[in-house]
């Protein structure tokens, strides 16, 4: 299997399969638009990604390179959070931080399936608080002045009046 | 700041245009386009927690998250309109009430009996036929009978029934039918046999709270001559109705002209009554 190499912004390089590489739709179009050839010792520059992202991407990616594409149109069924597998769970019991690092890395290296399970996941961290625990889970602060907020609770009764 | 001290235990704030909050979760930077990606994810009720959070949030999710998962529900495009307020996108979500048939047992696939209140049943009584007799197939392109071929048949002296529709019941509140006065459209497929002439009727009221009648539509065709033995669609749609629409009655009926024994008498199917997405207008408050 040809590796190409991964540099991440803090300039660690990772040799990486290339087919494992390639589940990044950037780096794939990269290598394409550029002509990168695969035995080459070019270094794809990822100035978006730290290195401990890098490898937590890398790792999640050689775990999944065996799996189908992605459905290129989802958008008819209705989005369920409750289909993480357990390999990408452990996966992400990670610090908050990390995860939204992740997000950041997978919507910048379009890898749609991390994309999905790491939102699913901070979905599920959102699911059934109320407000006041959500803003508190992820450190908001509640900018709406009372009245404000009133108007906003009262549109939320309209629409659950059944 | 003595007004702020109420139930809440985080501090608040006044809302500032340039400040982050919202954006920032437990101190990374999120982009809006990838926290709508999350929220996409959330169910409607947790959503409508979300919109009390921040005012960004609220922003984000009346302005777009609401529409997309309504699309996603829907599947459609045709949707996708900016004008429409965030409440029908939630009710999209929540019970999908537009752009639905809201009669039951529309054609007789569940009987003649099945959702609807008969009111008269003349001659050998109302009946059900699958494939119609005596007429072409029904239209196998209306998406209304469901590829199906089912059709409700009169006799010889007059059969009637009724459907009464609850919208509420249906996800088409109060505040959704008296603010956005969604355009409700009914229609229904009639025909009788190339041997024998015959009469349809059906009516359509909007009904208040109180079963008082709010608008109507009465309609009635004697088939004959070349009218016979082909499938003919009545339709009609209701705007501007006003204020309190709570229920829909549907009711149809007929009898064949030759008073003959058995099923010669009109056939009905494909009853249909739906409400429009509603587009924005000047009625919204706000």
């Amino acid at each position: 299997m040809p590796n190409i190499k991964l540099q991440s912004s803090d300039g660690e390089v990772f040799e990486v399969d290339v087919d494992i590489a390639k589940c990044s739709v950037t780096i794939k179009t990269m290598l394409e638009d550029l002509g990168m050839d695969e035995d080459e010792e070019e270094v794809v520059p990822l100035p978006n990604v730290n290195s401990a992202i890098l490898r937590k991407v890398i790792q999640w990616a050689t775990y999944h390179k065996d799996d189908p594409p992605p459905p290129e149109d989802d958008e008819n069924k209705d989005k369920r959070t409750d289909d993480i597998s357990s390999w990408d769970a452990d996966f992400l019991k990670v610090d908050q931080g990390t995860l939204y690092e992740l997000i950041l890395a997978a919507n910048y290296l379009d890898i749609k399936g991390l994309l999905e399970v790491t939102c699913k996941t901070v979905a599920n961290m959102i699911k059934g608080k109320t407000p006041e625990e959500v803003r508190k889970t992820f450190n908001i602060k509640n900018d709406f002045s009372p009245s404000e907020e009133e108007q906003v609770r009262k549109e939320n009764e309209w629409c659950e009046e059944k | 700041m003595g007004q702020f001290h109420d139930s809440s235990t985080t501090t608040r704030v006044s809302y500032d245009e340039k400040s982050d909050n919202g954006l920032i979760i437990s101190g990374k930077y999120l982009p809006e386009e990838l926290l709508a990606e999350i929220f996409c994810y959330i169910d409607y009720k947790s959503l409508l927690h979300c919109q009390l959070v921040c005012k960004r949030w609220k922003t984000l999710i009346q302005t777009y998250v609401w529409r997309k998962k309504a699309g996603v529900s829907f599947n459609r495009l045709r949707f996708f309109n900016k004008k429409v307020p965030w409440h029908v996108y939630y009710l999209i979500c929540k019970k999908k009430p537009f752009e639905r048939n809201l009669i039951k047992n529309h054609s007789g696939e569940y009987g003649t009996q099945k959702y609807w209140k008969i009111l008269s049943q003349g001659g050998d009584r109302w009946k059900v036929e699958n494939p119609p007799i005596g007429v072409p197939p029904l239209p196998n392109n209306e998406l209304v009978f469901e590829g199906k071929q089912f059709c409700f048949v009169t006799s010889y002296c007059s059969c009637s029934k009724t459907q009464i529709i609850d919208l509420d019941v249906e996800g088409l509140t109060s505040y959704v039918l008296d603010n956005l006065q969604p355009v409700i459209v009914v229609s229904e497929w009639y025909s009788c046999r190339w041997d024998c002439p015959a009469i349809y009727e059906c009516i359509i009221e909007l009904l208040r709270e109180d079963n008082t009648v709010i608008d109507s539509f009465n309609f009635r065709d004697n088939i004959e001559g070349e009218k016979q033995n082909q499938w003919h669609q009545v339709s009609h749609e209701f705007r501007n109705y006003g204020p309190g629409l709570r229920k829909i009655c549907f009711y149809h009926g007929g009898n064949d002209q030759l008073f003959w024994a058995g099923h010669y008498g009109s056939k009905m199917a494909g009853a249909c009554v739906y409400a429009k997405i509603p587009t924005c207008n000047n009625n919204i408050s706000q």
